[in-house]
């Protein structure tokens, strides 16, 4: 007798369990159905619950927190884009300083993409603020960074100076020593084309020449880390570690012209 | 069966208070179930031998899923399971001596 009512227990909620799960196969019909014969009461609790939150002063904080919410949030917005535009006029200033400003038409540009791995930026500013393919571009500091490559009407893609294909000519700072600094890809500078009997130093900066009527004279390229000889060689060779950061690079000018 | 609708109209409003009229009243989205309160409280005061506490847990469990956008089921058959493994700890190691309408 009890094996019979244990085994019926059993058997009912083997039932209960699969028609819950049977349930499922038609689930969007019962949500609807529930959904729509409670959608009346519903309305009527929702609009209760919010006058007793309102008559209680909770409504009207929320409300209020809300809106001190939302504008705490665009005053962030608002002194986020002030610290970016210190930044951007501090960077200006120093290329003031620099006399650059005076002696070439720059546009500033933001970085706004980078290809690490071809050593390739792209810049916010193209043809509608008068960047052309070809023209050079240069950090703050007077450090060049490599040449336009191609200009579309709000974006350009920079070659950096350290690409594989790049060529600038180059020359050790305060000395006659010429040469060809090319990219080794990964941001890494080869000083080439030095003949070998001129003299190279570890730590000698490396600025541009201008032979190449790419970059102006005397933009910073790099620092000679090592330097590469071979006897049978005509010319010797070095590792120039650049100044720029390709990571850290954000703003960048773009000389569109020498003043007259 | 009588009272069977009556628990199912009590937990069917439960479920819309829980939905339309307390979100109003407790801020942080804090809500208390009171689903899951009325079926945890019936299967500790319930008396021994009744299950009124466990169909409870189905009734509520399955309105908590079909207001819920789960599985169906999943809900009803996670309460029943809660409310007789409450009942069966309670009936084996623990006695109330209050509340033996149910």
């Amino acid at each position: 007798m009890r094996n019979l009512i244990l085994r019926r227990r059993f058997g009912i909620l083997v039932l209960v369990i699969l028609s819950f799960l049977s349930l499922n196969l038609i689930s969007s019909q019962v949500r609807e159905f529930a959904t729509s014969i409670s959608s009346p009461l519903q309305v009527s609790l929702w609009q209760a619950g919010k006058n007793i939150s309102t008559f209680f002063g909770g409504g009207s904080l929320r409300t209020e927190n809300e809106v001190l919410r939302q504008e705490n949030f665009a005053l962030l917005q608002k002194l986020i884009s002030l610290q970016d535009v210190e930044r951007e006029n501090e960077e200006l200033r120093r290329m003031l300083d620099l006399g650059l400003a005076e002696e070439f038409r720059m546009v500033m540009a933001e970085v706004i993409g980078k290809n690490l791995v071809e050593d390739v930026i792209t810049i916010r500013g193209g043809q509608n603020q008068g960047i052309q393919k070809g023209m050079s571009v240069i950090a703050s500091g007077t450090i060049a960074v490599g040449k336009v490559v191609e200009s579309f009407s709000d974006h350009a893609r920079v070659q950096l100076i350290s690409a594989d294909e790049a060529r600038t000519d180059a020359q050790i700072a305060g000395t006659e020593t010429t040469g060809v600094v090319r990219g080794a890809g990964g941001q890494k500078l080869m000083f080439d084309l030095v003949p070998q009997e001129d003299e190279l130093g570890v730590g000698d900066m490396v600025v541009t020449s201008n032979l190449g009527g790419v970059f102006p004279k005397n933009l910073l390229i790099g620092e000679i880390t090592e330097i590469l000889k071979a006897g049978s060689d005509p010319f010797q060779k070095a590792s120039v570690k650049p100044f720029f950061s390709l990571k850290s690079l954000e703003t960048v000018f773009v000389i569109t012209s020498l003043r007259p | 069966m009588k009272q069977a609708i009556v628990l199912f109209l009590v937990f069917y409003v439960f479920a819309l208070l829980q939905m339309s009229f307390f979100v109003h009243l407790f801020p942080n989205g804090l809500v208390p179930n009171l689903i899951i309160l009325s079926v945890v409280l019936l299967s500790i005061f319930e008396r021994r031998g009744s299950y009124a506490s466990f169909v409870a847990a189905l009734f509520g469990g399955f309105l908590l899923d079909v207001f819920s956008g789960g599985v169906i089921g999943l809900w009803a058959l996670g309460l029943g399971f809660a409310s007789l493994l409450i009942k069966l700890i309670l009936e084996d190691y623990v006695r109330f001596p209050i509340l033996k309408k149910f």
